[in-house]
């Protein structure tokens, strides 16, 4: 490429701003109907002006044009001229939508996205109907030859105009995509202070209808020396000059012209100015790669193992040495390094926490679409929203959610007259709540539909020939209403648009339980459904049970153990050939690690398995019999090299503290062994 | 030194190719120095279950898990020398961390590539086709071994 640019860098710096943006519309446009206020108004245009602009620079024309027809909207509600109501408001939900499936699309295949021409026109609609052409100020402002009003309006306001400058750039006359150029140099002056106007004017920027020379008007945080030196980072510009801009001079002289989409930055100036805000936020944060903070809590979980080796080695130091001077200031060190590299884990940890409303906020979005289809009423409620949870974790449980919400939708609550007829009201409700509760995160998804009736799913594994119908007969209500995540399990009458391919819930259980968490069903017939989601804090560091079996260490999901017993205190029995334990009153399989992991060497004993660890669900259990118990301890998962191979029943290793690597045990791959034992019999 | 000199050595050191030597049994292999991240002494591995034989299990190697393969085993080579008195030479290869053990490591062995012999393998033993060249030093036949087809899979 002759700018030298890389493109495919250039895009995903795109794709991930454009996301930002477009998950702030995501948020507040659903608002706007009810709340139409400046601040909102202001955001959505923000983000929108921003999209416009950068994805106009990568080329993608008809995306950029989607943007600037919803802008159009934008700025007569804006202006008060036009009322956002149900249908307008329907309209520009549609909009982002559409913008959302041609990001995926421009991320997916690199090409423009080319939105539906009925969007176009109804947007266009909606701005020409209501307001005339919306260029027009913009054009009278690019004739006028003088700052435009509202410009010096803005900078009167500013609390310090000595650091307004104008900057004058000229390209270097080799450079490719002059566009491309520009907007570089408009994001790092967007880093170092504020644009608050251009000459050419953005869209004749945009379209490359300029030479090589571009006159800004900033307003800059930093120092004329640290922008000149920045810009000239950028490559490819020939000269770069500052001049500190003088109000009255301008209004008389310049022959500059304000960015003419609009002045949205003016705008902000002024509303921040209003509010008496601190102007820029955004400057109390950074943006940092995901990865960075992958990386930094992989080595913190070096020094968390390092900690526990630490204090162990200290310990028998202590026990040996009889020079308690420097044994106290050892153990004193020790304890310090425990507390601070806590402390480190602890902060680190927070940094890649997200409220869990990043996932929960798109639901109501959701639930009015779909109801809407469904031509059902149904209310949604959202608590915890503030819940802070890893990103991983986030990542890990959305679609799942949407799985979940959609089944209650579709299957879980009635239609309207069932439910009159039933006694309950009209409208359904889907609660959704999320808490910390013992060391994990809690995701509740209750509505207050039909329920999942037992008789029906035993039908079902029939038909489907899951089971005979004894087996079908003999299994609990509970279990079998775990049926629906069997795969394959969908009981919705018919196939509809929105849920019932029989995928789903299968699925759902599978991606909740890669992660380590936990998924359960309390549900009534007739009165409604409560799934309940119980998730790890975070996926890189997990609360482990260590048992020891011959020499080896095992791990055990602290989630998922739920006592441990010894074997001395408790009645070995036998359901054909296999050995059970009743737990009061109820029948737990048990199963030796010794023979499941096939454990050669022994640890200086016959094979002691002296106790009992009891792990999966209320409704699935097993008991695993092992040699040791060793204690619970904060383990940090570690990969397995790809050498190995597939590894049943291991989800990973970790290394303890005494340098020791230990293998932490995959409960849900346990208890499908389990299940196929008892399939087999 | 005359220009052609110089490029003769051009040559020379271009076509100079690095392998690291070992020993197994009574038999020389070597691996191409690319793939060796460094040679350690035999540390304690934790087993996995279900694995083939050769798989002794899961090592640590400056907190990373090393997965430790006998060499011995997985070549089809016998030795008297205990696991603990072998060493452990460490690939890292893009798709796969590995231990290898061997008895012993030689040395590295600097050859160019006509003194590899590339055909007629036939005359080494059956080695499931990780063996891609032989070279003969001082009358000591050393099959080089490709370390990518030979930490594949384990299984």
């Amino acid at each position: 490429m002759s700018s030298g640019i890389n493109m495919a860098d250039y895009l995903d710096l795109f794709l991930q701003e454009t996301e930002e943006q477009l998950s702030i519309l995501e948020t507040e446009i659903g608002k706007l109907e009810t709340e139409p206020t400046s601040d909102r108004i202001g955001s959505i245009f923000r983000a929108a002006h921003t999209i416009k602009g950068s994805s106009k620079a990568m080329g993608f024309s008809s995306y950029a044009e989607l943007v600037h027809e919803f802008e159009n909207v934008l700025y007569l509600v804006r202006d008060g001229v036009l009322k956002v109501d149900h249908e307008i408001g329907g309209t520009l939900i549609e909009t982002v939508d559409s913008l959302v499936t041609g990001k995926e699309h421009l991320a997916s295949t690199g090409e423009d996205f080319v939105p539906e021409l009925q969007l176009i026109a109804a947007l266009k609609m909606i701005s020409s109907g209501k307001g005339g052409p919306v260029e027009s100020a913009s054009a009278t402002a690019a004739t006028a030859n003088v700052w435009p009003v509202e410009v010096t309006e803005a900078l009167s306001h500013l609390p310090n105009i000595d650091n307004v400058y104008t900057l004058k750039v000229s390209l270097d006359p080799s450079c490719g995509m002059k566009y491309v150029r520009v907007f570089m140099i408009m994001n790092a002056l967007n880093g170092l202070g504020e644009v608050l106007a251009s000459n050419p004017e953005q869209s004749k920027l945009e379209a490359e209808e300029f030479d090589f020379d571009v006159t800004f008007l900033v307003s800059l945080e930093s120092s004329v020396e640290e922008a000149t030196e920045t810009i000239n980072g950028i490559g490819e510009i020939a000269a770069v000059t500052f001049t500190k801009f003088d109000v009255q001079e301008s209004k008389e002289a310049s022959p500059l012209v304000t960015e003419s989409i609009e002045s949205t930055e003016v705008v902000a100036v002024a509303d921040a100015q209003k509010n008496d805000k601190p102007k820029r936020e955004a400057s109390q944060t950074i943006r940092v790669d995901v990865s960075l903070l992958d990386a930094l809590m992989n080595l913190v979980g070096e020094l968390v193992i390092d900690r526990t080796r630490l204090s162990q080695i200290g310990a028998n130091i202590a026990a040996k040495s009889v020079d308690s001077e420097n044994t106290d200031a050892l153990a004193e060190t020790v304890g310090h390094i425990a507390r601070v590299t806590g402390e480190l884990q602890e902060q680190i940890m927070r940094a890649r926490m997200l409220p869990i409303d990043t996932v929960f906020q798109r639901f109501p979005r959701m639930v009015r679409d779909l109801s809407k289809k469904l031509g059902k009423q149904v209310t949604i409620t959202i608590e915890g929203g503030e819940t802070e949870v890893d990103r991983s974790v986030i990542e890990g449980i959305s679609d799942p959610l949407i799985h979940m919400i959609r089944n209650s939708l579709d299957h879980g609550l009635e239609e309207a007259e069932e439910r009159l007829k039933n006694g309950k009201p009209e409208a359904g409700t889907i609660l959704l709540t999320a808490k910390h509760k013992d060391n994990a995160i809690w995701v509740e998804i209750i509505d207050d539909g039909r329920g999942i009736d037992p008789e029906r799913l035993r039908a079902k594994a029939v038909e489907k020939g899951v089971m005979t119908k004894e087996a079908a007969a003999r299994l609990t209500d509970r279990d079998a209403q775990m049926l629906i995540f069997h795969s394959g399990f969908s009981t919705a009458k018919e196939v509809t648009d929105v849920s019932g391919r029989g995928v789903g819930m299968d699925i759902v259980r599978s991606n909740i339980q890669s992660m380590g968490g936990i998924i359960d069903i309390d549900s009534t017939p007739g009165e409604g459904t409560k799934f309940i989601l119980k998730l790890p804090l975070t996926v890189a560091i997990m609360g482990g049970l260590l048992a020891g079996v011959g020499k080896i260490d095992y791990v055990m999901p602290i989630g998922s153990v739920l006592e441990t017993l010894s074997t001395a205190t408790m009645a070995v029995q036998k359901v054909g050939k296999r050995p059970v334990m009743i737990l009061r009153g109820q029948t737990v399989p048990l199963l030796k690690l010794r023979e499941l992991f096939k454990v050669k060497d022994t640890f200086g004993q016959e094979s002691a398995d002296d106790y009992v660890v009891v792990v999966g669900s209320a409704d699935q259990k097993v008991g695993l019999v092992v040699d040791r118990l060793l204690g619970e301890q904060e383990v940090v998962i570690k990969s397995i090299s790809k050498y190995c191979g597939e590894l049943k029943g291991l989800s990973g290793a970790t290394i303890l503290g005494n340098g020791r690597v230990a293998l932490i045990v995959d409960v849900n791959s346990v208890l499908e062994f389990t299940r196929g034992l008892d399939n087999g019999h | 030194m005359s220009d052609t000199q110089e490029l003769q050595q051009e040559v020379d050191t271009i076509h100079e190719l690095k392998f690291v030597r070992f020993q197994l049994g009574d038999e020389q292999f070597a691996f191409s120095v690319d793939s060796v991240t460094g040679i350690i002494k035999w540390r304690e591995v934790t087993p996995l279950p279900n694995v083939e034989d050769h798989l002794l299990g899961l090592g640590n190697l400056r907190g990373r898990t090393l997965p430790v393969t006998d060499l011995r085993l997985k070549m089809g080579v016998q030795s008297a020398i205990a696991k603990e008195d072998g060493l452990i030479i460490v690939s890292e290869t893009l798709h796969s961390h590995v231990g290898l053990l061997v008895d012993d490591v030689l040395e590295v062995l600097t050859v160019t590539e006509d003194e590899i012999q590339r055909d007629n393998l036939d005359i080494a033993r059956d080695l499931q086709g990780f063996v891609t060249g032989i070279v003969n030093v001082n009358d000591t036949l050393i099959s080089i071994v490709d370390i990518n087809k030979l930490v594949e899979v384990a299984a």
